[in-house]
C-alpha cells in the first residue's frame, strides 16, 4: 500500500515549517511530500540504534497525561501499575503536554521542548507480521515465535519479522542498499555482535569502546624499530591468512576472513580517526559510563565520516540491565537516568559539531514488560513504547496509544490475572518503524518490501516521523 | 561421595577411539581439548601414561584448585582482581587442569556475571559458586542443578531470591525470570530434540518444549526463598549471607497445585518439596541429554558435532553404564573419548572443530611457554598495559562476567550464511577483540626478550622461549616444534615453507636466533590457524 496514511497528523513543529516551506513545498503536499524531498537528500546521514537489552520497561518512560480516551487516562494507568506508576504532577511534560516523560528523563525533555532537535514517540511498538486482535492471539493465528524469550524477541526486533527463520538484519538491509560498495563498512556496532547488522555478504565493524583502534602488530609498519624481520615477518602472516583460506575445513576459512577483515577494518578506522581532538566532540564528562562511552565512538565516526568516505552510517548502541524483575523501583530511575545524561550529552556533541540535521538515533529493545507488577518488579511484555530524537525529526506522537487497563483491555492478550496479563499486543509493528528510519536513509519503496516483507500487510509504510 | 569405579565409564569405553600408543599430535590434540593448553612436558607425560581414561581418572583424582580462599584473603569483597587473578593462576599452572576446564565450561551454562551491580560486591561468593561448579563435574547433573538453584549469586542474578507468592490485592505475580531461563537455557532449551539433538519437527516446524503457562507455573514453584539468616524485606544485600543455600519461608511460598512439564505438584506442599519435585521434573526431561551433551561437546570438541556424537553422549547422560542418570563424570568422559573427539580431524575434515575461546589463546601461550610472574608483581600475573582482572577488555570475556545470561555467544550462533553450521565463539572474534587479543599476544611474546624491564614492565610476567632459541638454528626443527605445541601438528604447508624461509633468512647469530625464536612463535600464534581448535 502506498502513500501515507496521516490520519493522525504529527505536531508540527516550526523548524519543519521552515524547512518544508524552503524547499518550495506547500502545506498541503507536506504529509507526503517533505517525506519524499529528504530522501533525495544527497547530503550524509547517520543512523544509530540504541538498543536497550532485556525488555526496558518503556510504559513508564512516557506516559499519557492528558490523553481521555478509556483505558489511556492517566488514572486508569495509575490503578494498574499501583506503585509503579509516575504520578501525573512528576511527569515532564512534553510538546502539547498530551504525554509527560518520566522525571528521570529531564535531559530528554530539555531535547523534546527544544526547537532544534525532534523528539517524537511511537507507542506499543513490537514484532508483528500483520495486525492481529485478541481473538488471533488466543487462537494462535499469526502469532510471533517464541514470544517473552529474550534472544528470540532482539532478534525478532532486529529483523523486522515474526519468524526466527531469517539471519537478514534491517540494519544490514539498509546498508546494503546505500553503501554496498564502500571500501571499509560503513556499519558500525560499538557493542559487540547483533542481529541488526548483519546478512549474508555483508560485514560490519566491531569496536570496543574501551580499547583505542590499534592495527594488529605485525602489520603494523610503524613497529619496524621494534620488529626488525618486518617484512619477513608479514609476509609470513599473509601466507598463512591465504592458506587459512584455502583450507577445506569450514574453521580455518572463517579464522582466515576473520583475521584478514581485522586488519583491514583496524588500519582503515586508524588512518582515518587517529587520536584526534577530543575537544570537538567532547562528552568528556561522562566519562565513565558505559552508553556514554558506545556513543562517544559513535560522534567521532560521525565526525570522521567524510574523511572516511561514507555518505551513509549505520551504528548500534546497547545498553544492557533492562531486565527489571526485581527492585524496578530503585533501578529504573538509575536506568533512566544514565539513558538520558548519555543521550544528551550526545545530541549536545553533535550538535557542536553542527550535525544534528543528519543524525538520527531511535531506541529498540526485547520487548516493552508488563503493565501489572510481579511484587517489586516487571516481566517479560510484547508491545511497548519507543522515542526518536535528531534534527530531522518530526516531533510528536506517533502510533496508536493502547489502553494501559488490567480489565476490557482489547489490546492485553490476557484478562486481569490470568495468563498473560499485562502483556500488550503492538498497535505499530517493527516493520514499519524500521521502514519509516530506512526510507530516510535512502531506500525507495521496492527496497522497503525487499527489507520488509511485512510492511505490505499494514495500511501506513512510514509512520511519518521523519 | 564416592568415587566413581570403573564400571561407570566402561560404558564410555565401548566407544572406540581408536588403538595404538598415543602420539605426540594425538596427545597435543586431546590436551588442547581437555587442558588450558598442551606443554612439552604434558605431551610427554600423557604419552607415558598410555591411555586418555587413566589420564583423565588420575586428572579428576587430584584435589581441587580452588579460587574462594585466595579471593576471601586478598578482596574486601568488593575488589574484582583477586578472583580473576586466581583464575588466572589457576588455569595457567593448576594440576588439576580437566577440572579447571570443565568448571569454565559450566560457568558458561550456568551463567552468572558480576556485571549485575549486587553481585559485583559479593565477590567471595561468585568464587564460591565458580568452585561450586568445578566441585559439581564429577556429580550428577541433578546435584548441580540443585547446588545452582539454591545459591543466592543465582538467586539474585535471576531473582528468584524472595520471590513471592502471587498477591492479586497489590497486583503481584511471581517472578518468572529464573522459571523461564532454567528451562530455555540451563537444562531443555525452547525445541523439542531427538535423542541426537536435532530437533523433532511436526508439519515441519520445530515443537515448543514449552510455553508460558510452564513458565508461570514454575514460577510460582519458585516462590518462598531467602538468604540464610535474613528478613524477608531489606535493601541493603551486602550484610547477609550470600553463600550459604537459599532457605525456605513458607508465608511466600505458592503451595497450590501446579502442572510441569511431565508431572503435576500436589496442592498443600512446602517449598522444598515443589523445588525437588520440580528439579525431578526438568531433569526427567527427554531433551537434557542431548543439550547437556551438544553442550559440553561445544566447550571442549568442536561446534557441530555429528548427530551421532550427541546421541552416544547423550545415552552416557541417560545411563552411566549403572543406571545413574546425569553423572557428569562419565558423560565427560565420554564427550573426550568418543571417536569423533579422538579422529574427527580426520573423518569429517570439512567440518569437524571450533574456534577458541580468546581465554585459551593465551593460557596456551602462557603454559606452553612457562610464564611466571614478574618479580615486582607480588606472584600475580600482568601483561602491559593491563592486570589479568581487565583482560576482558583486550579478550572480549572474563569468567562469570559475561555480559548477560546468554554468556559471551549464543550456541547457535552461525559460521556463515549458508551452510548451516554454528562457530559459537566466532561472536566473541569481533574486529577489535581479534586485533586488541594479537597484540596483546605479541606484547607477551616480545616481553621476554626485554633484559632492562622497568616501570610497569618490572611487573609483567614473562614467558620463557630459551628452549626454542636453543632449537632455532635449526628452523625446520623449530617450525615444527611450535606446530605440535601450539597447532597440534595442524600448520598448512605453505605457511610451514614461507616461515622457514623467512627464519633462515636470519642469521645463524645469538642475537639472529632469538630473532627467529620470537618470529616464529607470534607467526604460529598470530595466524588464523591459532584461532582453531582441531
Amino acid at each position: 500500500m502506498n502513500g501515507h496514511d496521516m490520519s493522525t497528523p504529527p505536531t508540527m513543529s516550526r523548524r519543519t515549517f521552515l524547512q518544508a516551506a524552503a524547499a518550495g513545498l506547500t502545506i498541503a503536499s507536506l504529509p507526503g511530500g517533505f517525506s519524499d524531498a529528504a530522501a533525495v537528500s544527497t547530503g550524509p546521514r547517520s543512523l544509530v540504534c540504541i538498543f536497550l537489552a532485556g525488555g526496558a520497561d518503556t510504559f513508564n518512560m512516557y506516559v499519557p497525561l492528558r490523553h481521555t480516551e478509556p483505558g489511556q487516562r492517566h488514572d486508569t494507568y495509575s490503578a494498574t501499575r499501583g506503585h509503579f506508576a509516575v504520578p501525573r504532577r512528576s511527569l515532564l511534560p512534553v510538546g502539547d503536554g498530551s504525554f509527560g516523560l518520566h522525571p528521570a528523563l529531564p535531559g530528554l525533555a530539555k531535547i523534546a521542548s527544544s526547537t532544534r532537535t525532534g523528539f517524537a514517540t511511537v507507542s506499543n511498538l513490537g514484532p508483528l507480521a500483520v495486525p492481529i486482535d485478541k481473538a488471533d492471539y488466543r487462537a494462535g493465528r499469526d502469532v510471533p515465535q517464541s514470544l517473552f524469550a529474550h534472544d528470540a524477541q532482539q532478534k525478532l526486533w532486529q529483523t523486522a519479522r515474526s519468524t526466527l527463520t531469517s539471519d537478514h538484519g534491517w540494519g544490514a538491509s539498509i546498508q546494503q542498499a546505500v553503501a554496498a560498495n564502500a571500501d571499509v563498512s560503513p556499519s558500525f556496532s560499538v557493542n559487540g555482535t547483533n542481529a541488526w547488522q548483519s546478512a549474508a555478504g555483508s560485514t560490519y565493524a566491531s569496536l570496543s569502546p574501551n580499547a583505542p583502534v590499534a592495527r594488529l602488530r605485525g602489520y603494523d609498519a610503524s613497529l619496524r624499530g621494534w620488529i626488525p624481520s618486518f617484512e619477513g615477518v608479514e609476509s609470513v602472516m599473509r601466507t598463512s591468512i591465504r592458506a587459512a583460506e584455502a583450507s577445506r575445513n569450514v574453521l580455518d576459512q572463517a579464522a582466515g576472513r576473520v583475521l584478514q577483515q581485522s586488519i583491514d577494518t583496524t588500519t582503515a578506522l586508524e588512518a582515518a580517526t587517529g587520536s584526534g581532538a577530543d575537544d570537538e566532540i567532547g562528552m568528556g564528562d561522562l566519562a565513565n559510563d558505559p552508553l556514554a562511552l558506545q556513543l562517544r565512538v559513535v560522534a567521532r565516526l560521525v565526525k570522521n565520516r567524510q574523511a572516511l568516505g561514507m555518505n551513509r552510517q549505520i551504528f548500534f548502541v546497547r545498553m544492557g540491565g533492562w531486565d527489571t524483575h526485581r527492585n524496578q523501583v530503585a533501578l529504573f530511575p538509575q536506568l533512566l537516568g544514565q539513558l538520558d545524561r548519555s543521550l544528551a550529552s550526545f545530541q549536545t556533541s553533535l550538535d557542536g559539531m553542527g550535525v544534528a540535521n543528519s543524525v538520527t538515533t531511535f531506541t529498540a529493545t526485547d520487548f516493552g514488560r508488563t503493565l501489572t507488577i510481579n511484587g517489586d518488579g516487571t516481566d517479560h511484555g510484547w508491545g511497548g513504547h519507543a522515542f526518536i530524537l535528531g534534527g530531522a525529526v518530526r516531533s510528536g506522537e506517533y502510533g496508536v496509544t493502547p489502553s494501559y487497563a488490567t480489565v476490557n483491555n482489547p489490546d492485553d492478550v490476557g484478562d486481569r490475572f490470568d495468563d498473560f496479563a499485562g502483556r500488550l499486543i503492538p498497535t505499530t509493528s517493527v516493520a514499519q518503524y524500521g521502514a519509516t528510519l530506512a526510507r530516510w536513509m535512502g531506500l525507495d519503496d521496492h527496497q522497503l518490501d525487499d527489507a520488509f516483507p511485512d510492511l505490505a500487510n499494514f495500511d501506513r509504510r512510514d509512520l511519518g516521523f521523519l | 561421595m564416592t568415587p566413581i569405579s570403573p564400571p561407570a565409564y566402561e560404558h564410555a569405553t565401548r566407544i572406540r577411539c581408536g588403538g595404538g600408543p598415543i602420539t605426540e599430535v594425538d596427545a597435543a590434540r586431546f590436551l588442547t581439548q581437555a587442558t588450558f593448553g598442551a606443554t612439552v612436558d604434558t605431551i610427554a607425560e600423557l604419552q607415558e601414561l598410555g591411555t586418555y581414561e587413566a589420564w583423565i581418572d588420575a586428572q579428576l583424582a587430584l584435589p581441587q584448585s580452588l579460587t574462594r580462599p585466595y579471593t576471601v584473603e586478598n578482596s574486601n569483597g568488593s575488589n574484582r582482581g583477586p578472583r580473576h587473578q586466581i583464575f588466572w593462576r589457576n588455569a595457567v599452572s593448576g594440576p588439576d587442569q580437566l577440572r579447571q576446564r570443565l568448571a569454565m565450561a559450566w560457568s558458561e551454562l550456568f551463567v552468572v556475571s558480576d556485571i549485575d551491580y549486587e553481585l559485583r560486591l559479593a565477590q567471595y561468593a561468585i568464587s564460591g559458586y565458580y568452585d561450586m561448579l568445578g566441585e559439581h563435574a564429577t556429580r550428577t547433573f541433578r546435584e548441580m542443578l540443585e547446588a545452582v538453584t539454591l545459591s543466592p549469586v543465582m538467586g539474585i542474578y535471576l531473582s528468584m531470591l524472595r520471590n513471592e507468592r502471587a498477591d492479586p490485592e497489590r497486583n503481584v505475580r511471581p517472578d518468572e525470570n529464573f522459571a523461564r531461563e532454567v528451562l530455555q537455557l540451563f537444562t531443555i532449551g525452547l525445541d523439542e530434540l531427538r535423542p541426537n539433538g536435532t530437533p523433532r519437527k511436526r508439519k515441519g516446524k520445530p515443537i515448543a518444549t514449552f510455553d508460558q503457562h510452564t513458565v508461570e507455573q514454575f514460577a510460582r514453584v519458585f516462590t518462598g526463598w531467602n538468604l540464610d539468616g535474613a528478613a524477608w524485606v531489606s535493601n541493603d544485600l551486602t550484610k547477609f549471607d550470600k553463600e550459604s543455600p537459599m532457605v525456605a519461608v513458607a508465608e511466600f511460598h505458592d503451595t497450590g497445585l501446579k502442572e510441569l512439564l511431565g508431572a503435576s505438584t500436589p496442592h498443600g506442599a512446602s517449598a522444598e518439596q515443589d523445588l525437588n519435585a520440580a528439579l525431578d521434573d526438568i531433569v526427567a526431561h527427554s531433551n537434557v541429554g542431548p543439550f547437556i551433551a551438544r553442550h559440553l561437546i561445544q566447550r571442549l570438541v568442536t561446534s557441530n558435532p555429528s548427530p551421532r556424537y550427541v546421541r552416544r553422549v547423550g545415552e552416557v547422560f541417560d545411563d552411566d553404564g549403572s543406571g545413574r542418570r546425569g553423572d557428569l563424570a562419565a558423560v565427560t568422559r565420554a564427550v573426550l573419548l568418543d571417536r569423533e573427539a579422538r579422529s574427527g580431524h580426520l573423518t569429517k575434515p570439512r567440518t569437524f572443530g571450533k574456534i577458541k575461546e580468546p581465554i585459551m589463546r593465551l593460557t596456551q601461550l602462557w603454559r606452553a611457554f612457562d610464564v611466571q610472574p614478574g618479580p615486582a608483581s607480588d606472584g600475580v600475573l600482568k601483561t602491559p598495559p593491563k592486570v589479568v582482572d581487565q583482560l576482558d577488555d583486550l579478550l572480549g570475556q572474563a569468567v562469570l562476567r559475561s555480559p548477560s545470561v546468554f554468556n559471551f555467544f549464543l550456541p547457535d550462533h552461525s559460521l556463515d550464511s549458508d551452510s548451516g553450521l554454528v562457530a559459537p565463539e566466532l561472536a566473541i572474534h569481533t574486529d577489535i577483540n581479534v586485533a586488541s587479543t594479537n597484540n596483546l599476544l605479541f606484547d607477551s611474546i616480545h616481553e621476554s626478550n626485554n633484559t632492562t624491564p622497568a616501570g610497569q614492565y618490572a611487573t609483567a610476567s614473562r614467558i620463557s622461549i630459551d628452549r626454542e632459541v636453543a632449537l632455532a638454528a635449526d628452523p625446520a626443527d623449530l617450525v615444527d616444534h611450535l606446530d605440535l605445541l601450539l597447532l597440534s601438528g595442524s600448520m598448512p604447508e605453505a605457511m610451514r615453507l614461507a616461515l622457514v624461509e623467512h627464519l633462515s633468512s636470519l642469521p645463524d647469530t645469538p642475537d639472529g636466533r632469538i630473532q627467529r625464536a620470537l618470529d616464529a612463535v607470534y607467526c604460529t600464534i598470530a595466524s588464523p590457524l591459532h584461532l582453531v581448535q582441531k
